[in-house]
């Protein structure tokens, strides 16, 4: 193949969509949110979350050329996990409100879940901060855990409401 | 240039001795270049899911005796660059799950590949001169949650099947061929690959691709021309998680089978045919992670492939090779790399009633130290002792000495 063929080829998609390159990937997932209720804004974390996890599970898996470093790639996965599950943990303490917990009994056991939830929030975090990918996935793990108990808790009550 | 033989190993101790001597950077810097991070745009890209990479590598080569030519020493040199652009257009673009890769290649000279005559290039990715050539583009689309992957374009089958964590890739690991990879003829050229997990413990994959494009070549003169030219390989990946007692020790058993549509003349005839068939096994284990190593895989690892080819068309039947390879062995230098290999290659009977009935295997063995000596910058004193090497029966033991320089930008 001639070499100008494929790299002006390449470089054409690469600018076509390069408008979404224009801004950080903080500003083009998060910007949304902006205007979202805190229920919404926990929603999509968490979807970005998992979606980040599964990127980098993906990565670990892939077939890819020897030479490339993989390695950068990982970091740069690693680096939005932890931003994102610091704003997951940020936001964490508006849930109880937000789910509208009736029963006192009922919000002290949800206060007490979110507490929780952030504090393996702010674990997943440093692990991923760290550059440390398999602790990081031990960490999601444990927060998808809190989210799977919390959820089954607390959303058939709400969905009943 | 001429150099004794008795002088190789002394080589090669002083050159990595001189390296001991330099201090280590701190692991944080591993993934840094020699260019750095300017202004964070390295960072940012990135971040937004575009990856562009850019290696050298230098190949000086001596051999020190034996081969296809006298008993005298001989100077090589070829060198390589790679140009990777990898692009997560699910980060960039929002087109969930689809990736595309661009390698842009060089290489030149054969060093002294001539020179040993050996069937195993003791110097792979010494072929042929070439400025600048394309050796992947492809996209990838990703399905029910990365479980199922489907990659298309201009295809490396290197880069898909026959993998190896300890031995597959002569800019980082083992240079000889056999080392690198076995008998698997693994084509570039246009075609399609199916990637499927379906359980975290299991990976298939099946291949196709154009068996008779060339180097340079775009391939579309090829690709569609007959059937029977068409290469086909599956294979199924086995993935285990052994415990120890400093964690998770990865490894990795592979089971292919593949079907060469290269044309090859088949021995003591005049006919040629495509669609041989072959069958291999490679595998790579971590056998031992050391306490402090955290992420990283620093440790004991140990590898081995197997493999047959066609007896009327391959010049090798049998092929066999294993090793070990020590992440951070010394103290101090976590990111440096020890590893001894050893291949034998088996002719096949039919080749030596045909051609030369004094061939009968070919040995190899290849020692190296990887320096990492500053971010960006390895350097690799190699050391490899090649016996027998084919394919007549008139080569004698070859000893070669090369200085691997990896500099990434």
């Amino acid at each position: 193949m001639p070499p100008w063929l494929a790299i002006c080829g390449t470089a054409g998609v690469l600018l076509l969509v390069s408008g979404g390159c224009s801004l950080p990937a903080e500003e083009r997932h998060e910007r949304p949110l902006d205007a979202a209720s805190e229920k919404e804004a926990h929603a999509v974390h968490s979807e970005r979350l998992r979606r980040v996890m599964q990127s980098l599970d993906e990565l670990a898996r892939e077939r890819l050329p020897q030479s490339l470093d993989v390695g950068a790639m990982r970091e740069a996965r690693l680096r939005e996990v932890g931003r994102v599950a610091r704003e997951i943990a940020a936001r964490a303490g508006s849930i109880p409100a937000a789910a509208g917990a009736a029963e006192p009994e009922m919000f002290r056991d949800l206060v007490a879940r979110t507490e929780d939830f952030q504090q393996r929030a702010l674990a997943l975090a440093a692990s991923a901060e760290a550059g440390d990918a398999r602790a990081a996935r031990e960490k999601a793990r444990a927060l998808e855990d809190a989210c799977t108990g919390c959820h089954e808790q607390f959303r058939p009550a709400h969905r009943s409401r | 240039m001429r150099l004794g033989p008795s002088r190789a190993p002394l080589l090669v101790a002083l050159l990595t001795a001189a390296g001991l001597g330099m201090p280590q950077y701190a692991h944080a810097a591993e993934r840094s270049t020699l260019v750095g991070d300017p202004s964070g745009w390295r960072t940012r890209t990135a971040d937004a899911g575009l990856s562009v990479q850019l290696f050298a590598n230098l190949f000086p080569s001596w051999k020190l005796r034996g081969g296809a030519t006298d008993e005298g020493g001989e100077l090589g040199h070829s060198a390589s660059y790679d140009l990777l652009v990898h692009a997560d257009l699910g980060e960039l673009a929002g087109m969930r799950g689809t990736t595309l890769l661009l390698h842009v290649k060089g290489q030149y000279d054969r060093n002294v590949n001539r020179d040993v005559g050996a069937i195993s290039d003791p110097i792979d990715d010494a072929d042929f001169d070439e400025p600048i050539y394309v050796d992947q583009l492809w996209a990838q689309q990703s399905f029910l949650g990365g479980r199922l992957r489907l990659r298309a374009g201009f295809l490396e089958q290197q880069t898909v099947f026959d993998r190896n964590a300890y031995a597959n890739s002569e800019d980082l690991q083992f240079l000889g061929t056999f080392l690198d990879n076995g008998l698997v003829p693994l084509p570039n050229g246009l075609g399609i690959a199916l990637i499927a997990a379906p359980t975290p413990w299991l990976e298939l994959a099946l291949g196709v691709v154009d068996g008779d494009n060339r180097p340079g070549r775009l391939g579309f003169d090829t690709a569609f021309d007959d059937v029977d030219s068409l290469t086909v390989h599956a294979e199924a990946t086995f993935r285990a998680s052994l415990r120890g007692p400093n964690g998770e020790l990865p490894g990795n058993y592979r089971l292919g089978v593949y079907r060469d549509g290269r044309e090859r003349v088949r021995f003591g005839t005049t006919q040629t045919r495509r669609g041989a068939w072959g069958a291999y096994l490679s595998f790579d284990q971590l056998v031992l992670r050391e306490a402090s190593a955290g992420g990283s895989p620093e440790g004991l690892g140990v590898f081995a492939r197997a493999g047959r080819a066609d007896p009327d068309t391959s010049a090798v039947e049998w092929l066999w090779s294993l090793g070990v390879s020590y992440l951070g062995l010394l103290p101090g230098r976590a990111q440096d790399t020890l590893a001894l290999g050893l291949y034998q290659a088996i002719a096949s009977d039919r080749f030596r009633a045909a051609h030369d009935p004094a061939f009968d295997r070919e040995t190899g063995f290849e020692l190296y130290y990887a320096l990492a000596l500053r971010p960006g910058l390895v350097v690799t004193p190699d050391l490899q002792w090649i016996l027998d090497p084919g394919p007549t029966g008139a080569g004698r033991n070859a000893v070669i000495a090369t200085l691997r320089v990896r500099l990434s930008f």
